[in-house]
Parts: structure tokens; C-alpha cells; sequence
């Protein structure tokens, strides 16, 4: 089966930034959660997939054809959310649905309109007063309305109330139940995934720490809590984000069963949320 | 991509009630320049729409919108440069029923008819001013392209009359030739090569902006 996303090897310099050579794959069906600090490299990486710049190196296959080569019949297949609507704030909702529309082919006003009855979107005022929530729907009553098998969102909850947050997880989940389709959720906001993602990248500094299936994640990583004799006495090899205090010391484990073998006696083992997993593994670099 | 033309009116909505106001502005304004009037109101009124048009996409980023859609970048550039000639036309129309109405009211406000010659020296002084200007938008953005643009825009201008009241006075083997070759065509020969060469200059200019635009990024 062709991924629906596959990014490989891919590049991209800046002066005081760079992305390196990262890997992802996503399969139809799925949602993808991609995390990651603020200026880990998120946004970039979505402006590469939507060719708003430009790649020093690597491949990115949507449908399993080359994003540039196919551009415009990716697109067409691609719903997007984008942090910020970026549309123009003079015209009406209404008519800034008529411009989009007439680019894509497979445009389904009678889907457009259901979501906007549903989403409660003021079809007549002007973008430039609806609130950040509405804008974030409308995005998502467009990104809905042209049959797009993937859809790919850029932090859509950041700055939004939980009660928006938590409908748009919902109509996720709900999309999901067509299994061809997928969704790529960049946040930095990682409780909005606990509920929906079936996958987590993780990228930090320009780098991918790891891709895989949420219950991977969930089952192997721990926190772990114990004396600091024991860091001392076996060094601080397989420990990420150790932090220690008066009492003992904490930090992230990739491998908790293993840890649990050797030390299940003197540590404790918590179970970690994805917050934890990216507050553990940022703070390596400081605390390790 | 008519449809990017017609988003660029959409979003200056009251592009024709401006475009109304600026005729009767200039037409008041240009009076000295008789028969030149209407070139002069032209250009500078596509000026204002075009600038009105950039500045509405760089205010709300929507290039990142644009380019997220499925649509090529050649679309883009181009509904600009097809966008001049709808600018042409809707300033046109403002001035033939700005004249109309001032000719009804009998003022000492002078007016002229636009003739197709009026037009086609329109066309062409607006490609020749657009094939330069588009491409340093294109790769710099409105913004940081305006403060070249509006010295190139007065430049052009104001500078226009007086090349050509300099280059008729001057007495160069060089003028001298090109006079003798004008002389010898009719004037809608002479109109015609014109209009043919401002198009090649804006084709050549529509190439150029592709290029520049397919580099640069959101």
C-alpha cells in the first residue's frame, strides 16, 4: 500500500536553523500527531510538503507522487489549517468560500454548506471580524468541502478556547471513520493528541527523535523516579532529561520494562503523557 | 485564473467608485496636458489598482494561502499582468462616463474622447511601466519593493514628457535617424511597433517574474 505521506532524507538550511535529513511516513487511516517545541522545525517542515519553500535536499511523496512534480493534483487532494488563516480580511466568508472554491476540482458546495451550518460560520460578515476560532473553522469547512484524502493542519488549536479545541478533535475523530483518509496535526499542544493520534513524530532542534504508534510510545517510555545513588553508581547512560533534587532524581526511559527489571525494587515507574515525553527529552541538553 | 483577477477587484471593492473619483481628480488636475489627459489619468489610476491589488495580498499573507491551493505560480503572475489590461479597461469606462457627465455640465473644465490611438498609448505606456516593476514585486514582495516602485512610478511619470520634449529638440545623428525612419511610416505603422514591442517587453517581464516567484518563499 502506498503512504499516503513520505517524507525522506529531507533538508532544509537556514542560517541559523537547519532541518536534518528527517524521515516520517504516514499511512492512510491514520492521524499522525507531529510534535515538538516551538521552532523545532514543525512549520517548516509543513511549508516544505505544501511547497511554500524550497527543499535543499531529500523527497516528500503525497499519494506516492512527488509533491512538486504533481503539484497541483496533490493540492487537490490535500485540505490544509494553517496557524493563521491568511486570507483576505476585507471580503466576506462567503466570498472568500467562491474564490477558494473555483480551484479545486472536486468542490462540493453542499458539504461546504453543511459545515458551515454546523460550525455556526457567518456566512456574511467579513473575515476581518470573525474571532480566532471561527477563522480556524472556516479553514476547516474549506479543507472539508473538496474531498481531500489528507489533510494537513499546523498548530489549528493554538490560541484556541478548549471548547473549540475539543470540537475540532471531534470532527477529526469523526473524518477518521472514512478509512481512506489521514491526517497530518502539527501542535505543540500535545494533550489535543492523547485523545485522537494513532502515530507521534517527534522532532526537536530540526531532527525527528522518533516516529512511531502512540501505544509504543505509551507502553515503553516511563518516568522514572528513584535515589541518586543509583545514577551515581551506574552513570546516567539511557536516562533522558535526568533531573535531580534534594531527594532523588526523575527522568524520561525509553524502556521501562528493562528499567523495571533492574530497578523495579528502588524506583518508581510512572506512566507518561506526551507532554512529559517532550518536556523530558528538550531539557537534555541543560540538564544531562 | 480569471478568478485571481477577479479577487484582485473583489477585494478593492470600491475600486469603481475610487476609479471615478481619481478621474475627475486627474481630469481636473491634468488639464494642461489636453489629448494627454486620458493617458496620463490611465496610467496612473492602473498604478493605484495594481499597488491596492499587492498590498491587499501582503497585508493578509495570503500568498501563503494561494500557494497552499492547487494553483501554479504562473497563475498567479499571470492574473497579475492580465489584470493590468482589466485595469485599463475599467479605468476606461470611468473616464468615458467622468467625461460625459462633465461635458453635460457645462463647466470650463475641458474634456477629451478617448480614441483607439488614446487607448493603445495607454497599453503601452502601462506594459512598459509594469514589465519593469512586476518582477522586483514578484521577488521582493510589495512592501519592500514600494519605495523603489513609487520613485520608478514618479520618474516615469513626470519624467516621460520631458524625455520625449528633450529627445524631439535634440539634434543627435542618432535622433536625426530615428526621425528620418518614424517619418518615413504612418502613424499606425509607427503605434503598431510600439504596441508590438511593449507586449514583447512585458512577455519578456512575464518570464522573468515566473522565475523570481517560483524562488521565493513563504
Amino acid at each position: 500500500m502506498t503512504a499516503i505521506l513520505e517524507i525522506k532524507n529531507l533538508r532544509k538550511e537556514y542560517k541559523d536553523f537547519s532541518l536534518k535529513d528527517i524521515n516520517l511516513t504516514l499511512e492512510k487511516g491514520f492521524i499522525m500527531g507531529f510534535i515538538g517545541p516551538n521552532g523545532a522545525g514543525k512549520s517548516t517542515t509543513i511549508k516544505l510538503i505544501l511547497n511554500l519553500v524550497n527543499k535543499d535536499g531529500g523527497e516528500i511523496n503525497i499519494f506516492g507522487k512527488d509533491n512538486i512534480a504533481f503539484e497541483k493534483e496533490v493540492k487537490n487532494r490535500i485540505g490544509f489549517v494553517l496557524d493563521e488563516g491568511y486570507y483576505y480580511e476585507e471580503i466576506t466568508v462567503r466570498e472568500m468560500k467562491s474564490i477558494i472554491a473555483h480551484f479545486y476540482d472536486r468542490w462540493d458546495e453542499g458539504a461546504f454548506k453543511k459545515y458551515a451550518k454546523d460550525f455556526g460560520l457567518p456566512i456574511e460578515k467579513k473575515i476581518r471580524e470573525l474571532s480566532k476560532g471561527m477563522k480556524m473553522k472556516f479553514s476547516l469547512a474549506i479543507a472539508l468541502s473538496h474531498d481531500a484524502e489528507l489533510l494537513i493542519m499546523d498548530e489549528p488549536t493554538s490560541g484556541l478556547d478548549p471548547v473549540v479545541r475539543s470540537e475540532l478533535l471531534d470532527i477529526l475523530s469523526d473524518l477518521m471513520q472514512d478509512e481512506n483518509k489521514g491526517v497530518f496535526f502539527s501542535t505543540h499542544i500535545t494533550s489535543d493528541l492523547d485523545k485522537i493520534a494513532d502515530y507521534i513524530t517527534f522532532i526537536n532542534n530540526g531532527e525527528i527523535i522518533f516516529s512511531t504508534t502512540k501505544d509504543d510510545i505509551m507502553d515503553n517510555f516511563g518516568v522514572v523516579k528513584g535515589p541518586k545513588e543509583l545514577i551515581r553508581n551506574n552513570g546516567s547512560n539511557g536516562f533522558i532529561g535526568i533531573r535531580e533534587n534534594q531527594y532523588g532524581f526523575e527522568a524520561l526511559v525509553q524502556n521501562k520494562e528493562e528499567f523495571r527489571k533492574l530497578y523495579g525494587d528502588i524506583a518508581v515507574i510512572e506512566k507518561p503523557t506526551l507532554e512529559d515525553i517532550m518536556v523530558y527529552y528538550t531539557r537534555r541538553g541543560i540538564y544531562a | 485564473m480569471l478568478n485571481l483577477v477577479i479577487k484582485d477587484i473583489l477585494v478593492q471593492k470600491k475600486i469603481f467608485i475610487a476609479s471615478i473619483l481619481y478621474i475627475i481628480f486627474f481630469v481636473i488636475a491634468f488639464q494642461s496636458l489636453g489629448m494627454g489627459m486620458y493617458t496620463a489619468a490611465i496610467v496612473a489610476i492602473v498604478y493605484l489598482m495594481v499597488s491596492g491589488g499587492f498590498a491587499y495580498d501582503d497585508k493578509s499573507k495570503s500568498d501563503i494561502m494561494l500557494n497552499s491551493l492547487p494553483i501554479k505560480r504562473e497563475n498567479i503572475v499571470m492574473s497579475k499582468y492580465i489584470s493590468l489590461f482589466v485595469y485599463i479597461a475599467i479605468g476606461t469606462i470611468a473616464y468615458i462616463v467622468v467625461t460625459f457627465v462633465i461635458s453635460l455640465l457645462n463647466t470650463p473644465i475641458k474634456t477629451y474622447p478617448v480614441t483607439i490611438e488614446l487607448i493603445v498609448s495607454a497599453v503601452i505606456a502601462v506594459s512598459l511601466m509594469h514589465s519593469i516593476s512586476f518582477p522586483l514585486i514578484f521577488k521582493l514582495g510589495y512592501v519592500k519593493s514600494k519605495a523603489f516602485n513609487m520613485i520608478f512610478f514618479l520618474s516615469f511619470f513626470f519624467g516621460a514628457p520631458l524625455l520625449i520634449d528633450f529627445v524631439s529638440k535634440a539634434n543627435s545623428e542618432v535622433t536625426t535617424a530615428v526621425w528620418t525612419f518614424l517619418k518615413n511610416q504612418s502613424d499606425v505603422a509607427i503605434v503598431f511597433e510600439l504596441l508590438v514591442l511593449s507586449l514583447v517587453f512585458l512577455s519578456i517581464s512575464y518570464g522573468i517574474s515566473v522565475r523570481l516567484y517560483k524562488k521565493r518563499e513563504f
